[in-house]
């Protein structure tokens, strides 16, 4: 309902709301991730 | 300073006065004044709501906090990404289309004027403590640093804020919040750039981040659980999102920023924007911090980095024990350096035997600095009170006005100024417009005109501006309060929090079992405060305090609306 109901404008380059909190999400995994390795070879 | 320094200095505070004036022009209505006619695109909401939060202490406490600590502290922020999804998809969508000014108005049409009232005096409350120190703590900072007297710091902040925030509402408030970050970050990328140019010949950034990395600074990540360990990646997910719910979900401060969005893909977007950059801005300031530890491994720091302090201890009876302390760290600071020399080389071309006995005996060296830094504080700390002994806030600043060129010193000082003037500009329109829509225009006078309220809501605004001033020059005899009210946000957000996730989720919840959950939360979380700070019963992380809070206000309302069910032969709702 809530998707529904937002058709004012398209959220940009993501297209649709699903894939702009998956890029969201992924991109704090990518730097956790990247911090992890980070630690570890700058150790 | 140099006269280049107050050049950049004065011409960037002016033009943050005039873009704020000329930004802020055309406001006739209170929607106009407090929620910018809700005309605003996605960048300014974005820019807007990291200006908000990003203060001047985070520019000037977070490098220090790298500096002493690591940089773990980024762990904090992991959860804000999940927040703003979470955000997205509940309270953006349901705050537009009801067209709320405040987040609390929403309350009273999910549940009853009580709790929209109480959840109000609890944000009036903590936020009204938070605006006095938001102004109170960078102008202890800039008044040790630039020699000048707190009052004048204050007052021209706070002026500076009131000027705008009056003339043009909250409009001047995203324009001027949009402006001041791209300052800020001009100027920490520029800081940055020099800090690496300043390492000795031969040491490279890659060469710097293995001397961070194996003088324990680059601690990222730690996947430890351990309560009361403050910063590790479990408190920072869970804590963290608890926080950042909180604080972009029921802070009118920030909730006010996205409600300035022209559409509900525009705020959205706004806290997409938000949730992609935080960390890696984070990640950056700290990281500026790191270098800054690595530049004083190969120059010679001051023993204590708040000069004023340590200027007033040596005039003191304990002068002669910190000279003594002086002379000792710059002989224990030699002898690191040497070792720092040894550590380098065998990187270079020695096995990794020979690098882990040279980063060993480095690591001890350094212990032994930091036991005379812990002495050098104790001093301090003894002489002239328990809040003169931490000087990690100084550290970059003391860095900047030594080492920086002419100009960059007063982009960075301004950096400062900007972060100040956008947390409390945001901060004061948010308090101005809760004050007018909660409690003004809701109990006081509730058939006034636009004209009425758009007077008043200016005066409110100069009004909590002037509150702020005054605070910020009587906070010093707080002494070690102080910190206590820089935790006071953890103590009121989970109850605000609670309140909201029981609005948005539980669609048969009433309005007086959540008012009494909201209460019951209040109370233990302050009793558990007293408790862990005053009479030193046990040890919790603040960011543990808002889960606390928001579990105590859904098992009270759960259980005060099971058994006014029960007592009318209903279900329990879910």
């Amino acid at each position: 309902m809530i998707e529904k109901s937002d058709g004012q404008d398209s959220p940009l380059f993501f297209k649709t709301w699903r894939r702009a909190y998956i890029v969201v999400l992924s991109e704090l995994v990518i730097l956790i991730l990247l911090f992890y390795f980070l630690s570890r070879t700058f150790q | 300073m140099r006269t280049l320094d107050w050049i950049v200095l004065g011409l960037t505070l002016l033009s943050i006065v005039f873009y704020g004036i000329y930004k802020g022009r055309g406001s006739r209505n209170i929607k106009g004044f407090l929620l910018a006619d809700r005309q605003m695109r996605w960048y300014t909401v974005a820019f807007s709501i990291m200006a908000t939060q990003a203060s001047a202490i985070t520019f000037t406490s977070t490098p220090g906090q790298a500096y002493t600590d690591g940089m773990r502290f980024v762990q904090y922020y992991f959860g804000l990404p999940i927040a703003m999804v979470i955000l997205c998809v509940t309270a953006v969508p349901i705050f537009h289309k009801l067209g709320v000014f405040t987040a609390y108005e929403y309350l009273e049409h999910r549940f009853d004027v009580k709790t929209r009232t109480l959840t109000s005096a609890i944000f009036l409350v903590s936020r009204g403590l938070g605006a006095g120190m938001t102004i109170y703590a960078p102008s202890v900072i800039l008044s040790v640093m630039l020699g000048w007297d707190i009052r004048l710091t204050s007052t021209l902040i706070g002026g500076i804020v009131i000027i705008y925030t009056t003339s043009g509402g909250v409009k001047a408030v995203n324009w001027t919040d949009f402006q001041q970050l791209l300052i800020i970050m001009f100027g920490m990328c520029v800081a940055f750039v020099m800090t690496i140019a300043l390492l000795p010949k031969g040491i490279g950034f890659v060469d710097a981040l293995h001397v961070a990395g194996g003088m324990g600074k680059l601690n990222l990540v730690d996947f430890s659980f351990d309560l009361s360990n403050k910063y590790n990646f479990w408190s920072g997910i869970i804590g963290g999102l608890f926080v950042a719910l909180a604080y972009f979900g029921t802070d009118q401060s920030q909730v006010q920023r996205y409600l300035t969005g022209q559409s509900i893909t525009q705020s959205r977007l706004g806290l997409i924007f938000n949730g992609m950059a935080k960390v890696p801005m984070q990640f950056f300031i700290l990281l500026l911090g790191a270098m800054v530890f690595v530049f004083y491994q190969f120059e010679q720091p001051p023993l204590f980095f708040n000069p004023v302090e340590s200027a007033n201890v040596k005039e003191s009876s304990a002068g002669k024990v910190y000279s003594l302390l002086e002379q000792q760290h710059a002989v224990v600071f030699r002898e690191k350096e040497l070792r720092l020399r040894t550590y380098l080389e065998a990187r270079k071309s020695g096995s990794p035997g020979q690098v882990e006995q040279a980063q060993a005996s480095l690591v001890e060296s350094q212990s032994r600095v930091d036991q005379v830094h812990a002495e050098a504080a104790r001093i301090v700390r003894e002489t002239r009170g328990s809040a003169a002994g931490n000087d990690t806030n100084y550290i970059f600043l003391s860095f900047v006005m030594k080492y920086l060129p002419a100009g960059l010193v007063g982009l960075v000082l301004a950096c400062i100024f900007a972060a100040t003037m956008s947390s409390s500009s945001s901060e004061l329109s948010a308090l101005a417009t809760c004050s007018i829509v909660d409690v003004y225009k809701r109990h006081v006078k509730t058939d006034g005109d636009e004209t009425h309220y758009l007077n008043i809501s200016r005066i409110m605004m100069a009004g909590w501006g002037v509150y702020g001033i005054v605070f910020a020059q009587f906070a010093g005899g707080l002494g070690s309060l102080v910190e206590a009210v820089n935790i006071m946000g953890s103590l009121f957000y989970g109850t605000m929090l609670g309140i909201f996730l029981l609005a948005f989720y539980f669609k048969r919840m009433g309005g007086t079992a959540t008012f009494w959950g909201g209460v019951v939360s209040q109370v233990t979380v302050l009793g558990l405060f007293a408790l862990e700070y005053i009479l030193k019963m046990f040890s919790l992380s603040w960011l543990w305090y808002p889960v606390v809070g928001c579990g105590v206000v859904f098992a009270v309302a759960l259980l005060v609306d099971g058994i006014s069910n029960l007592r009318a032969g209903r279900s329990i709702p879910a």
